[in-house]
């Protein structure tokens, strides 16, 4: 089940879900809006080698003084962060799921590339994998995409030791490009 | 997630709309829906901070169209879809996907109660031709949990392909 947009507040007020900054107007009738967070970096390695270090660096905005904002280009993944840190510490309660608004949607803009599952437990900002089909521009604290809630069934799984530290990690340095 | 049966039941029952209606198109826990004929092509000058001042409509005739790739195509659906009482998930087909054929851009969510002819975002992975009315997609049912607020927003009851119609460097934005 998919919990409903006033059902998301309750579980909140409750405790079982974070969301951090929390703004009553971003909910939806079945999730919550989430913004595009400070930062977006890009792989500076042509060919990407999961076996091998794939550095990145920050892709700067571009501030007029009242807007940052920056192109986004075909041909390129980006990674960013949602503003917003979320999850449910209960890991036995909720798998969040990130689900791509239809308005930047219509201008051929992923938010995620065929991953939307946030593992239960998690607790941070979400990495975000922009894709974009032809060059768009985004803004800095845009609204990007929205965060879906689905009740789990039965007893939670271990999470294995190696994943758990990863996510420490994430937790701590915000996103982790995937090195396996 | 409503099995076909259930999802047959909820079309007798009104709780689903889809219009027109076709047996033959249930799955096991899903609609198969068609692509309709009538398209848009985004274009380069579109952005996220203002809706399109005009939008060019084409009609997808009988022989089809090839979509090249780097391009985003908005469809929709042939079907009017909707509930009041489920959540929906408007996927592709394994069939569209093996044609490398994305038919949403990371956005399959349908919120509670919108019905209409949904906006597809069709972009291609190698160039691939679409016929009207062909079977695209699959459209699944969830019961959500808690209380329903219907959907209201922007793109209620539209029956072309819609283009962004929010500035997210303003109202939608910040």
């Amino acid at each position: 089940m998919i919990l409903t947009g006033p059902e998301i507040v309750k579980q909140r007020e409750a405790g079982h879900i974070i969301i951090e900054p929390f703004t009553p107007e971003q909910i939806t009738p079945n999730s919550y809006d989430f913004r595009l967070g400070e930062e977006i970096r890009k792989y500076t390695v042509p060919v990407l080698d999961p076996r091998q270090e794939m550095p990145t660096e920050i892709v700067p905005w571009e501030d007029n003084g009242t807007t940052a904002s920056m192109i986004l280009h075909p041909g390129t993944v980006y990674l960013a962060q949602t503003l917003e840190i979320m999850g449910s510490r209960d890991s036995n309660r909720f798998a969040p799921m990130i689900k791509g608004k239809s308005s930047i949607a219509r201008l051929g803009l992923f938010v995620h590339i065929s991953s939307g599952l946030i593992d239960p437990g998690f607790v941070g900002q979400w990495t975000l994998t922009l894709h974009a089909v032809q060059p768009v521009r985004v803004y800095r604290g845009m609204l990007i995409g929205q965060a879906t809630f689905w009740v789990l069934d039965g007893a939670p799984v271990d999470r294995p030791r190696a994943l758990k530290s990863k996510l420490e990690k994430e937790k701590s340095d915000g996103y982790q490009p995937f090195n396996g | 997630m409503l099995t076909g049966e259930q999802i047959r039941e909820g079309v007798a029952r009104q709780t689903i709309e889809i219009e027109p209606f076709d047996e033959k198109q249930l799955g096991p826990c899903y609609y198969r829906y068609r692509l309709s004929d009538t398209f848009a092509i985004v274009r380069p000058e579109w952005s996220l901070s203002e809706p399109p001042k005009e939008i060019a409509y084409h009609r997808l005739e009988a022989q089809g169209q090839v979509l090249e790739p780097g391009k985003v195509y908005l469809f929709n659906t042939w079907e009017r879809i909707g509930s009041a009482t489920y959540t929906m998930s408007l996927n592709g087909l394994a069939s569209t996907a093996r044609l490398g054929l994305f038919v949403h851009i990371a956005a399959d969510l349908g919120h509670t109660g919108a019905a209409h002819k949904w906006t597809l975002e069709l972009t291609a992975v190698q160039p691939v031709r679409v016929y009207p009315a062909m079977l695209i997609g699959q459209v699944a049912f969830f019961r959500p949990s808690g209380k329903i607020v219907k959907y209201q927003g922007l793109y209620s009851n539209h029956s072309k392909p819609m283009p962004n119609l929010k500035n997210f460097n303003g109202d939608h934005g910040r």
